[in-house]
C-alpha cells in the first residue's frame, strides 16, 4: 500500500482568504445579490463648485464604473482627487429626454484630506441634473453631474427669510419674472400636503374617539368613517370632499331624527283624543 | 360627542387651492405662507414640524431670488431647490398619514380595519415612489380607488 502523500500545509491565513476568495467569487456571480441594486464606482476627473440660495451647487465630471446595475437605490463609492472618499445614495432617477436624467440624491457621508475643508461633511438630500456616455462591454462611463446640495442648516437659513411682509415684498419684486412656472410647482405639491394634514389630524381623532369609553358606538363609526374619506380626499380630492360632505349630510339627518324623537317624546300629544277625530 | 372641525383653516385652504388656480403671482405666494403657517400649527408633532420647515425653505429660496439679481439663468437652480425642498415636506407628510392610519387600524372597528391597513400600506408605498422619484404606484392608487368605490365616496 502506497502511503498518501502529505497535503501541503497551509497558513490560517492562506485558508482564511481562500474562504473569503470563494465568498466573493459567489457574490459577484449572484444573479440576485443582496445589497444595493445599483453599485457604482465613481472616480471625479473636474470638479467646479459654487453658492447660490444658500446651497451649494456643483459641476462634476467623473468616470465612472458600474459594478451592478439593476434599477433601484443605488449606492455610490467616490473616490475624489485627493484621495478621501464619499458614501452617496441616489434614491431614484427620472429621464427627461435627450439622455439627460434628473436624479434625487439622498443622504451621503463625504470625507475631505483638503486643508480648509472640514474632515467629514454630510448631506441630506440633493437633486442632480446628468448624462453620461456608457461602454455597454466595460460597463464604464464618463458622466456629468450639475447637483444641489443641501443640509439641514440650509433648511433653517432659507426658512428664516420667511418673516412677515417678505412673501408679499417678494411678490411686488417679482411681478415682472419668470418666476410663475416654479411658484405653480409649489403651489400643485402644497394640495396633497393640506390634504395630508387633515387626514393625519383626523385619524388622530378617530383614534381618541375609539379610546374614549364615554364616546358612542355611532360617534365612533363617524369618526373612523371621516379618516377614511379624508384619506382618499388626499388622492381624489374632490371625491373626498364629497365624500365628507355626504357624511355630514348622514350625520345631520341622523342628529335631527333623534332630535325630533326626543322632542316628541318630551312634548304631550296635541288634538283630540284618540277615536274622536 | 360630535365630531369639531379639526382643521378649519386647512380645510379653507384646500377650499382656495382650486380657486387660486389661475389666479395672481401675489395670491399665490400669500397662499403658500399660510399653508406653511397652517401645517406649523397642525400640531403633527416632529413630521409636521419637519413638512413646515420644508415648505417655508422653498418659500425662502423664492424670497432670495426675489431679493436678488432675478437672473433667468438662476432659474434651473431655484426650481431644482424648490422641487427638492417640497418633496422632502411631502415625504414627510406620506410617512405620518402611514403610520396615523397603521395605528387607526389597530383600534378600528372589525369591518373598517382592512381599510384602515390598507390605506397605510397605500401610503407607504406613495412615499417610498416619492423618496425614488416616481409617480405614484398603482397598486397603492388601484387600493385607494377601491376604497373609493366601496365607501361610494
Amino acid at each position: 500500500m502506497i502511503p498518501e502523500a502529505p497535503k501541503p500545509s497551509r497558513s490560517i491565513i492562506g485558508e482564511v482568504f481562500d474562504r473569503i476568495g470563494k465568498t466573493v467569487n459567489r457574490l459577484k456571480h449572484d444573479p440576485d445579490p443582496a445589497g444595493p441594486n445599483r453599485l457604482t464606482h465613481e472616480r471625479p476627473i473636474i470638479e467646479s463648485k459654487g453658492s447660490l440660495f444658500g446651497l451649494e451647487f456643483g459641476l462634476t465630471v467623473s468616470e465612472l464604473h458600474q459594478i451592478r446595475t439593476t434599477e433601484g437605490i443605488e449606492l455610490v463609492h467616490v473616490v475624489n482627487p485627493d484621495g478621501s472618499s464619499n458614501l452617496e445614495l441616489v434614491l431614484g432617477r427620472k429621464n427627461i429626454g435627450k439622455g439627460q436624467r434628473i436624479e434625487l440624491q439622498g443622504p451621503a457621508i463625504n470625507t475631505s484630506y483638503t486643508p480648509g475643508n472640514m474632515p467629514v461633511g454630510a448631506r441630506f438630500l440633493g437633486v442632480g441634473l446628468t448624462s453620461d456616455v456608457i461602454d455597454e462591454k466595460s460597463q464604464e462611463a464618463v458622466s456629468y453631474t450639475l447637483e444641489v446640495k443641501a443640509t439641514e442648516r440650509t433648511a433653517f437659513e432659507l426658512a428664516s427669510l420667511v418673516a412677515p411682509g417678505a412673501v408679499a415684498g417678494a411678490a411686488e419684486l417679482l411681478s415682472q419674472s419668470a418666476v410663475g412656472a416654479v411658484v405653480a410647482e409649489m403651489f400643485a405639491g402644497a394640495v396633497p400636503i393640506i390634504s395630508g394634514v387633515i387626514a393625519i389630524s383626523s385619524a388622530r381623532w378617530a383614534i381618541k374617539q375609539l379610546k374614549d369609553p364615554e364616546a358612542t358606538t355611532a360617534t365612533k363609526a363617524f369618526a373612523v368613517a371621516h379618516a377614511i374619506s379624508d384619506a382618499v380626499r388626499v388622492v381624489f380630492p374632490i371625491a373626498g370632499t364629497l365624500g365628507n360632505a355626504a357624511l355630514v349630510l348622514v350625520a345631520a339627518g341622523t342628529a335631527l331624527y333623534a332630535r325630533k324623537k326626543a322632542q316628541r317624546a318630551a312634548t304631550p300629544p296635541t288634538g283630540p283624543p284618540d277615536g274622536q277625530a | 360627542m360630535d365630531r369639531p372641525d379639526l382643521s378649519p383653516r386647512l380645510e379653507a385652504l384646500l377650499t382656495d387651492a382650486r380657486a387660486l388656480e389661475g389666479s395672481d403671482l401675489g395670491a399665490r405666494l400669500a397662499w403658500l405662507e399660510a399653508v406653511a403657517d397652517a401645517t406649523d400649527a397642525a400640531a403633527l408633532g416632529s413630521q409636521g414640524k419637519a413638512a413646515a420647515l420644508d415648505f417655508r425653505a422653498a418659500l425662502g429660496a423664492i424670497i432670495l431670488y426675489a431679493r436678488g439679481k432675478q437672473d433667468p439663468a438662476d432659474l434651473p437652480a431655484l426650481e431644482a431647490t424648490v422641487r427638492m425642498f417640497v418633496t422632502r415636506a411631502q415625504q414627510a407628510t406620506f410617512g405620518a398619514l402611514a403610520g396615523a392610519y397603521r395605528d387607526l387600524a389597530k383600534r378600528a372597528p372589525a369591518d373598517d380595519r382592512a381599510e384602515c391597513a390598507a390605506l397605510a400600506q397605500a401610503f407607504t408605498e406613495m412615499k417610498d415612489a416619492i423618496t425614488q422619484g416616481g409617480p405614484a404606484p398603482k397598486a397603492a392608487l388601484d387600493r385607494l380607488e377601491m376604497i373609493r368605490g366601496r365607501r361610494a365616496l
